[in-house]
């Protein structure tokens, strides 16, 4: 009786994976996919149900690296670590901007490929509506590298023809963009800024957090964190991981494994989503 | 009633339980105090071990100025699941040179680069504390009337300083676990209050009882003789033990003086009803005399008629009655009378063995004496009879009468007994007065004689009263005349 179990066992498993799948070779290098735990917002499950998903729809071994920063990931990108990277949508400008990767794919999140910026203060606060009204506050900000948290406040307040190195009383780099949300709701800064991404998942796991808390200006829409390729990749293996994430949302585990995520699927590569991104980094080539 | 005039019964318990409440309850506060000042000690303990733990990220987190990383650390230990100890701190507050604040682990109570001494007027003083310090070692800066503790703790490494760690601890966490430990305290001192006080309550009675019981007899002293104590309520021999036998003693002697009293009282009234009798007897014996040898002159040379005879004989009769009542009255033993002999007593016995029979009596006779005695053998067998058919006529039917006679001490002793009805003490008070309403035939003057011839012999008579049983009790001194 044993064995037949054990014979059976295999032939089902084949049969699940669907007509012409087959294992993975042994031999195969992995396809390595780096992300940090700000998105993942530390669903380590998730993470490793995306990889066994991506896996067999590659049909070759996929690994994830998981980083803190933007930062360490860009720097695992630059060293050929990882192939594939998830990266808020500064650092992927700033790499393209040396030619180090290429845009994968971007996230439909609410149907758009897009994001914006939040301007979060205490709920108390009634009176900011601005970013320029916060001088000789104290001001949080994400990750050095995120967009939304750190670029794009420094980008408004050059705009406006302030310093940010003097415009705040005292400013803080956090290790997540969602540590400005903490931080402001505990009092340790006045004010910050994060993605609406990150504002609506704590939203919906945190509730109690946000609630003391307000929004106090949006910012324009910018170009989703995207998926992002070495830009060595080899073009086969590139186009199809680009073709899985974009048919994610046409199988009913990719589905799943979408809603999981908060979003709604992947677009093809559009490297125009980022041009007011580009902007806030200044003219190319600029340090 | 004023309280420390209150009977030893309850002043005594009282008083005992009282100190013992008093000390369990002093006892109980001491470990109380220890007891705290020991979980305030663990506090600032648990605070030291916090700080120490916290001090070197801190120092690298200040260096760099990474504000978000030292709230990180600053928080942990008030959400994490460790920082479920009674010493929890209250508060981690992380100040720099200056006193500013760097980062507080509630930034709402502490803002970011707040001057401390802003905070509260507490703050102002741990300010003023923190400079003081100078020496770069730790402390704790308690306050008078203060919720809190302040342990401080300079953020160094060797000799370069970023500013002080200062963790805030609530002395009210530090009340669940002494209202604990003061519980069970006070749980184990009622276990022992009820456990002695019982035993206090006890002894204080077994002490007390006697003491009252003494105290009442006392206060009877004076009105009526009171009762003897009972000696097994007291069996020590402690003070109070001596106390008891004082009191035995003191009643003896007063009932011994009592007895006295009342014996000199009959005897003197009895001495004096004799000299009166003695009196009256020979105030009457001399016309009676004359009266009496009248009539016999009378009836000797006359011729009257029978009726003056009649009434001559009618008024001897009258006058010789007179003169044995009198006679009676009048004893008088002066006769010269031969000495007393073993013979007599069994005499006697002969002489009353009919009566007795009689009766239907037992007589239970027991003669001591053997060779006879220098005594009056006449008077002595008046005396013998006299006791012994007065016996006879009290004792019950079919009862007994007693007779005991010997000779011890130089005196002949007689005790006479008999199983009649016992007398009242009315009736024992006037027993050897003459005209006796005891006696129902005769003259009543059987004992008044017998009492006048012993007081004549020297002796004395006694009468015994005890349930079912009557005694009388004779002492003749040897050799007495009358």
């Amino acid at each position: 009786m044993g064995y037949v179990v054990l014979l059976v066992l295999p032939l089902w498993n084949a049969a699940w994976a669907g007509p012409g799948a087959k294992p993975p070779a042994a031999a195969e290098a992995p396809l390595r996919l780096g992300v940090t735990t700000a998105i993942v917002y530390d669903r380590y499950e998730l993470i490793e149900d995306w990889r066994v998903y991506l896996q067999r729809r590659l049909q070759r071994p996929v690994q994830f690296v998981t980083r803190d920063g933007y930062a360490e990931i860009m720097e695992l990108l630059k060293q050929k670590r990882i192939d594939v990277a998830w990266l808020s949508p500064s650092a992927y400008v700033s790499l393209q901007r040396l030619h180090r990767a290429r845009l994968l794919a971007t996230p439909i999140y609410q149907g758009r490929p897009y994001s914006r910026a939040y301007l979060v203060v205490a709920a108390t606060d009634e009176r900011t509506a601005a970013l320029t009204q916060l001088q000789g506050k104290v001001f949080a900000y994400g990750d050095a590298e995120s967009f939304a948290g750190y670029r794009l406040p420094r980008f408004e307040l050059q705009q406006a023809g302030l310093e940010a190195d003097h415009f705040f009383r005292k400013a803080f780099v956090t290790v997540f963009d969602r540590h400005v949300v903490e931080a402001v709701a505990a009092g340790l800064a006045d004010a910050g800024m994060v993605d609406r991404f990150d504002w609506d998942t704590l939203s919906a796991i945190q509730p109690s957090l946000v609630a003391a808390l307000r929004v106090a200006a949006m910012s324009a829409e910018y170009g989703f964190a995207p998926l992002v390729a070495r830009s060595d990749l080899r073009a086969a293996d590139a186009q199809a991981l680009r073709r899985v994430l974009t048919h994610m949302a046409a199988d009913a585990q990719g589905a799943a494994l979408l809603r999981r995520l908060d979003i709604d699927g992947f677009v093809a590569d559009d490297p125009r989503l980022y041009d007011s991104v580009a902007r806030t980094l200044g003219r190319p080539g600029a340090p | 009633m004023k309280l420390f005039d209150l009977s030893f019964r309850y002043k005594i318990p009282l008083w005992g339980s009282l100190l013992m409440i008093v000390s369990a309850l002093a006892v109980s506060l001491s470990l109380m105090v220890g007891d705290y000042d020991e979980l305030k000690e663990d506090m600032v303990n648990d605070a030291e071990t916090l700080g120490r733990a916290l001090q070197p990220s801190l120092f690298a987190a200040m260096r760099r100025d990474d504000l978000w990383h030292a709230y990180e650390i600053v928080k942990a230990p008030l959400d994490g699941p460790a920082a479920s100890t009674a010493a929890r701190a209250d508060n981690l507050l992380v100040v720099d040179q200056a006193n500013r604040i760097f980062v507080a682990a509630r930034p709402k109570t502490a803002p970011v680069l707040s001057e401390l001494r802003s905070l509260g007027p507490e703050y102002a003083d741990v300010a003023a504390g923190i400079a003081a310090m100078g020496d770069g070692k730790s402390r704790t800066l308690e306050f008078p009337d203060s919720r809190y503790l302040y342990y401080v703790m300079p953020i160094a490494d060797h000799n370069i300083r970023e500013g002080s760690l200062i963790v805030v601890l609530e002395k009210a966490n530090l009340m669940p676990r002494f209202i604990a430990n003061a519980w069970h305290g006070l749980q184990g001192g009622l276990l022992l209050l009820a456990v002695l006080l019982p035993i206090n309550w006890y002894w204080a009675q077994r002490m007390t009882r006697p003491l009252i019981q003494l105290a009442s007899r006392m206060e009877e002293v004076g009105r009526q003789l009171p009762a003897d104590m009972d000696p097994k309520l007291y069996p020590h021999r402690d003070e109070l033990g001596r106390l008891f036998d004082v009191y035995n003693q003191m009643l003896a002697e007063l009932k011994a003086k009592d007895a006295m009293e009342k014996q000199m009282v009959q005897s003197e009234r009895l001495a004096a009803l004799g000299q009166l009798a003695a009196g009256v007897a020979h105030e009457i014996n001399n016309p009676l005399g004359g009266m009496l040898t009248a009539i016999d002159t009378l009836k000797c040379h006359s011729d009257s008629d029978p009726r003056t005879l009649k009434t001559v004989a009618l008024i001897e009769r009258g006058l010789t009655q007179i003169r044995d009542t009198v006679g009676g009255l009048l004893v008088e033993a002066k006769a010269k009378s031969r000495d007393l002999t073993a013979h007599d007593i069994e005499d006697v016995r002969t002489l009353v063995m009919p009566q007795a029979r009689t009766k239907g009596l037992r007589l239970d006779w027991r003669n001591g004496v053997e060779d006879g005695a220098r005594l009056p053998a006449s008077l002595i067998r008046q005396i013998m009879i006299n006791l012994l058919l007065n016996a006879i006529h009290a004792a019950a039917p079919r009862g007994e009468v007693g007779c005991v006679v010997g000779i011890a001490g130089a005196a002949l002793q007689l005790v006479v007994t008999n199983d009649g009805s016992s007398l009242s003490a009315e009736q024992m008070a006037h027993l050897f007065e003459p005209f006796s309403p005891l006696s129902e035939s005769g003259h009543g003057l059987g004992l008044w004689v017998t009492y006048q011839i012993v007081g004549q012999l020297g002796g004395e008579i006694r009468a015994e009263r005890e349930p079912e049983r009557m005694r009388f009790r004779v002492s003749i001194p040897i050799g007495s005349e009358a």
